[in-house]
């Protein structure tokens, strides 16, 4: 019988990566603080960040920042999202009611 | 064009030092430290969210993220990784406040993640082999079948109906006292464990455990018993940065 | 939660969806049969003519699932639905009950 050892090899372990990154973290509520994570993982869909290029094209200049994201944000509230503790939902819900 | 008005955040580090490290950034960033007292975040100055309909190209961005926070974590300790895409709106001073008027609640979770890593646990179980071990030992089964060596084809029918039933009925038991034996088992070892979703239908759990450093022979072990059991069988992946305990 | 059905061949789909829900009703009406006989309110020749006919349906709907080439597509439609089952469940359930485990 022998141990076994963890292993890290990233071809093999990148939907553990993409489980990890996408939908678990630090998460702090802060107004200045803006996320686009918090991905529903399905297989290795990447719903969230492979998100339109149209919703930033729509809304004109890819500059404007507030504009674009808060559509983002909106869209992603109003979507399903895995993230049990549903801080990241609340916390962009919040940015996009108080901005 | 535009202007880098944002800071993207790669990770939380144990440490007030300042340090370059170069165009290892997503986009080919500057990743650099903000530092704030006894932390620093671990950033590169971008305008906008991440965003790609190209999943190679997200995925070649999330390995870039992981890659950051690892070498955050040798050159600086204990980090906090934060989740891919989470940009800071604003300046450094931005971000320096930030780390201030955090500060206490940041310090309580490096303490509780210094000198552990975080692992994944995955064990599997082909319920076939199962089934046939159960069928060969349980009594109820071995009844049902006598009877049904006897019965007419009609009967026999429902008696090889029941028999699926029951051993289904026994799988699912199994299953369900190997889970918490190995939780168990795995929780002595771990500091904390989360069970995740699991992935696939042969996938008996999915978990992720807060290992010491000192004790990731010990899970090694342990998962080594696990996985020589028939029918049984584990991946172990890791160290990640404590994603899942943070 | 979308239910996955072989999009390019709409006959081949729809067939797979037929069969499968036809399966889901067999399965209904076998369990609901054997109810009755473990209630004991079916007589011997009922019961010997049920389950030749279940046996009869079993191998007609697996020969024509084989000779269709659906049985991918059924499976697929069965899972989907047993997917959106457990959706269901997992967010009733909590996982928390596993931390509660002892030592």
């Amino acid at each position: 019988m022998e141990a076994i050892e963890p292993t890290r090899e990233v071809n093999a372990t990148l939907v553990d990566l993409l489980d990890r990154a996408l939908d678990k973290g630090l998460i702090i509520n802060a107004d200045i603080i803006v996320s686009v994570a918090g991905v529903p993982l399905l297989g290795v869909s990447l719903k969230v960040a492979l998100a339109g290029m149209e919703t930033m094209l729509k809304y004109g200049m890819m500059e404007d920042w507030d504009e674009a994201y808060r559509a983002i944000a909106k869209k992603e509230c109003g979507g399903e999202t895995l993230k049990e503790s549903g801080v990241k939902p609340l916390a962009l819900k919040a940015q996009a009611q108080t901005s | 064009m535009s202007k880098k008005s944002g800071r993207y955040v790669y990770c939380v580090a144990d440490s007030g030092k300042s340090v370059n490290f170069g165009r290892i950034g997503i986009d080919k960033g500057i990743v650099y430290t903000i530092p704030s007292g006894n932390l620093c975040a671990v950033v590169h100055n971008c305008s906008k969210p991440y965003q790609s309909k190209d999943a190679e190209k997200v995925k070649g961005w999330v390995r870039t993220h992981q890659n950051i926070v690892d070498v955050a974590g040798k050159e600086l300790g204990t980090v906090i990784p934060l989740s891919f895409d989470v940009m800071v709106k604003g300046s450094n001073k931005d971000v320096m406040n930030w780390l201030e008027k955090e500060n206490e609640k940041l310090m309580d979770i490096i303490k509780r993640i210094k000198g552990r890593q975080e692992f994944g646990v995955q064990i599997f179980l082909d319920r076939k082999i199962m089934g046939s071990k159960i069928a060969e030992k349980n009594k109820e089964i071995q009844r049902l079948r006598k009877e049904m060596e006897k019965e007419s084809k009609g009967k026999a029918y429902f008696l090889r109906q029941r028999i699926e039933r029951v051993v289904k009925r026994e799988i699912e038991r199994g299953a369900d006292l190997c889970f918490k034996d190995f939780f168990n088992r795995i929780k002595i070892v771990a500091d904390d464990v989360r069970v995740d979703k699991v992935k696939s239908s042969d996938m008996l759990m999915n978990l992720s455990c807060l290992v010491h450093k000192g004790r990731i022979g010990e899970l090694g072990t342990e998962l080594g018993i696990i996985d020589d059991m028939e029918g049984f069988s584990v991946r172990f992946t890791g160290p990640w940065p404590p994603y899942s305990f943070v | 939660m979308a239910i996955n059905i072989d999009e390019e061949n709409l006959k081949h789909g729809l067939l797979g969806l037929v069969i499968a829900i036809v399966e889901i009703i067999k399965d209904t009406l076998r369990h609901q049969a054997m109810e009755r006989i473990e209630s004991g309110r079916l007589a011997e020749e009922e019961i010997e003519r049920l389950g030749s006919a279940f046996e009869e349906l079993d191998k007609a709907i697996e020969d024509m699932k084989r000779e269709q080439g659906i049985s991918e597509a059924v499976h697929s439609v069965r899972k989907g639905l047993d997917d959106v089952a457990s959706d269901i469940v997992n967010k009733l359930v909590d996982f928390e009950k596993w931390k509660g485990v002892k030592r």
